[in-house]
């Protein structure tokens, strides 16, 4: 973690590097070795949300307030937390990158998901100590469910939202950001085999394992601004909420319905959030008869919201000109002219759930034959009449929608 | 099982006092048994039975036929009203917390349970 220490005639350059770089008009200018970018001070950031496409792959980077972090602390964190999450916590016993996991009920439901961050630092280290990313609207529930099962294991649970933030940088350069040490503002000083002090540019977070194109994660002090190359623009947190939704990726309490949601049907396996191999945690029964059962007939896609008589969507195209009212999370989704149908029996004629949106896009919990394949309009999963195309949905306030399975998604081989 | 005519089972299943008075007169010991819960198995809560000579402070000890349980009190909160027993069943011989009014639910192997909150 720490910088290799320089040697003295090193310091000495070090010491004058830096009274140079005070002087000077630009500051903080190094060599970022992969884009060739320059370190960016953090007065430079301009704090006013830029427009990108959301699925662009301009380096951008948001703070992500919805969060919240939750700090457990102690020799125990490791065996409790085992017994709590879906996935493997050996992974992060012994600090490095963080990993995404969910909390379950006995039942087998969805209490929260979250980021576990081992915090690589501290003079103890490895002493086990463990931030929890999660929803800000449950993080007081979280903390009720932690302190529930503490009973004899020494660890403290404390809310740390108020000195750390959470953070998202995405785009082309993002990926080289998390495990890559780079040189510090001095290494242009530095003679030719000279030793280069390194760092790496954050401690706690990890490269997003639900999908590559949400690029890095990673946990700061609140105060603090993220030290980036100057290729990244700081955009506001909805830009990353918008890009986690054109590629179907859930986050949070209004896509997780507290518990009621199921891990595979919330694609928790497919964001690399469920270790099916772990020995016993809370709610893993449902969860591993699930996986072994292999089905799963429900899962939350993305959605193209329109109107009634507008034309019918043929992929997911993001509008920033329409501001639907959206209804609420957990909502019912029917098919269009399922209303003159409902005398079937069939219990409401829901096919799907409403997680959330915005503009026109959003997540929806959708019955497999209503999800049509990224590419066109043709069928893709699912069990009833093979070969119709899915129909239409209908939000719980009368917008239309449509759903679309993610082209990340594990794809069947073609017959 | 015919074959093995050595092998008796009784009639009744010893209880839960009888088979640890013959378990400490086996081993010429005096050890009590202890009921834990811990955090943990698939449904939250589990039990953790173990022969114990040593003795908390929060202990609570309950005495039958010479032999002794003993609960520390934060786990006695949740199996409050439980009965010990030794259970001899085709799939194995333990002694097991059984009837537990404060459980909800409990997995396939009776080890692990969830609270009513």
């Amino acid at each position: 973690m720490t910088a290799t220490r320089p040697a003295a005639a090193a310091a000495a350059l070090l010491a004058h590097s830096r009274r140079a770089a005070a002087a000077s008009a630009r500051p903080q200018i190094a060599l970022w070795r992969a884009t060739g970018a320059r370190w960016l001070s953090s007065e430079a950031h301009p704090d006013r949300p830029a427009v990108h496409l959301p699925l662009g792959d301009a380096d951008v980077f948001a703070r992500l307030d919805g969060r919240a972090v939750v700090r457990i602390d102690g020799p125990d964190s490791v065996p409790f937390l085992q017994g709590m999450v879906t996935n493997q916590m050996t992974l992060v016993e012994r600090g490095g990158a963080g990993i995404l996991a969910a909390f379950l009920n006995a039942q087998g439901r969805i209490l929260f998901d979250a980021f576990i961050f081992p915090e690589n630092k501290g003079s103890e280290f490895p002493h086990p100590s463990f931030l929890i990313d999660c929803d800000v609207m449950v993080a007081e529930l979280l903390e009720t469910h932690l302190k529930r099962y503490k009973l004899r294991r020494k660890i403290a649970i404390s809310n740390a939202s108020d000195s750390l933030a959470v953070w998202q940088a995405w785009g082309r350069s993002s990926d080289l950001l998390w495990g890559s040490y780079v040189s510090r503002d001095c290494a242009r000083h530095v003679p030719i085999g000279g030793i280069v002090p390194k760092e790496s540019f954050c401690d706690v977070g990890c490269r997003d394992p639900r999908n590559k194109q949400l690029g890095v994660r990673f946990v700061l002090d609140r105060a603090a601004v993220p030290k980036l190359p100057t290729t990244f623009e700081r955009v506001g947190a909805d830009e990353f909420t918008l890009r986690r939704m054109m590629l179907g990726i859930p986050e949070g309490a209004a896509d997780f319905f507290y518990e009621h949601s199921l891990p595979l049907e919330s694609n928790l396996e497919f964001m690399s959030g469920v270790d099916f191999r772990k020995g016993c945690y809370l709610g893993q029964e449902l969860t591993i008869r699930t996986y072994h059962t292999g089905v799963t007939r429900k899962r939350i896609v993305p959605i193209q919201i329109f109107k009634a008589d507008q034309a019918l969507p043929t992929q997911l195209t993001l509008d920033r000109g329409v501001s639907f009212e959206l209804p609420e999370s957990q909502s019912d989704l029917k098919p269009v002219g399922a209303a003159e149908k409902s005398t079937r029996g069939r219990g409401t004629g829901a096919v799907g759930k409403f997680c959330s949106g915005m503009n026109n896009i959003g997540l929806a919990l959708v019955r497999l034959e209503h999800v049509h394949s990224s590419s066109g309009s043709q069928q893709i999963l699912g069990e009833d009449a093979p070969g119709a195309p899915p129909g239409d949905l209908v939000l719980s306030n009368g917008l239309h929608a449509r759903a679309f399975a993610p082209a990340w998604w594990p794809q069947a081989p073609p017959a | 099982m015919a074959a093995h005519g050595n092998v008796s089972r009784s009639p009744r299943p010893a209880s839960c006092g009888q088979r640890l008075a013959e378990i400490n007169r086996r081993e010429g010991a005096a050890r009590a048994l202890r009921v834990l819960v811990d955090a943990g198995g698939c449904h939250g809560f589990q039990y953790r039975l173990e022969l114990t000579d040593r003795s908390e402070e929060d202990d609570v000890v309950f005495e039958r036929d010479g032999s002794r349980v003993v609960v520390d009190a934060m786990s006695l909160d949740m199996i409050r009203g439980s009965t010990i027993d030794f259970v001899d069943e085709l799939i194995g011989s333990s002694f097991q917390v059984v009837g537990n009014p404060n459980a909800e639910s409990a997995c396939g192997c009776k080890t692990s349970f969830s609270i009513k909150i």
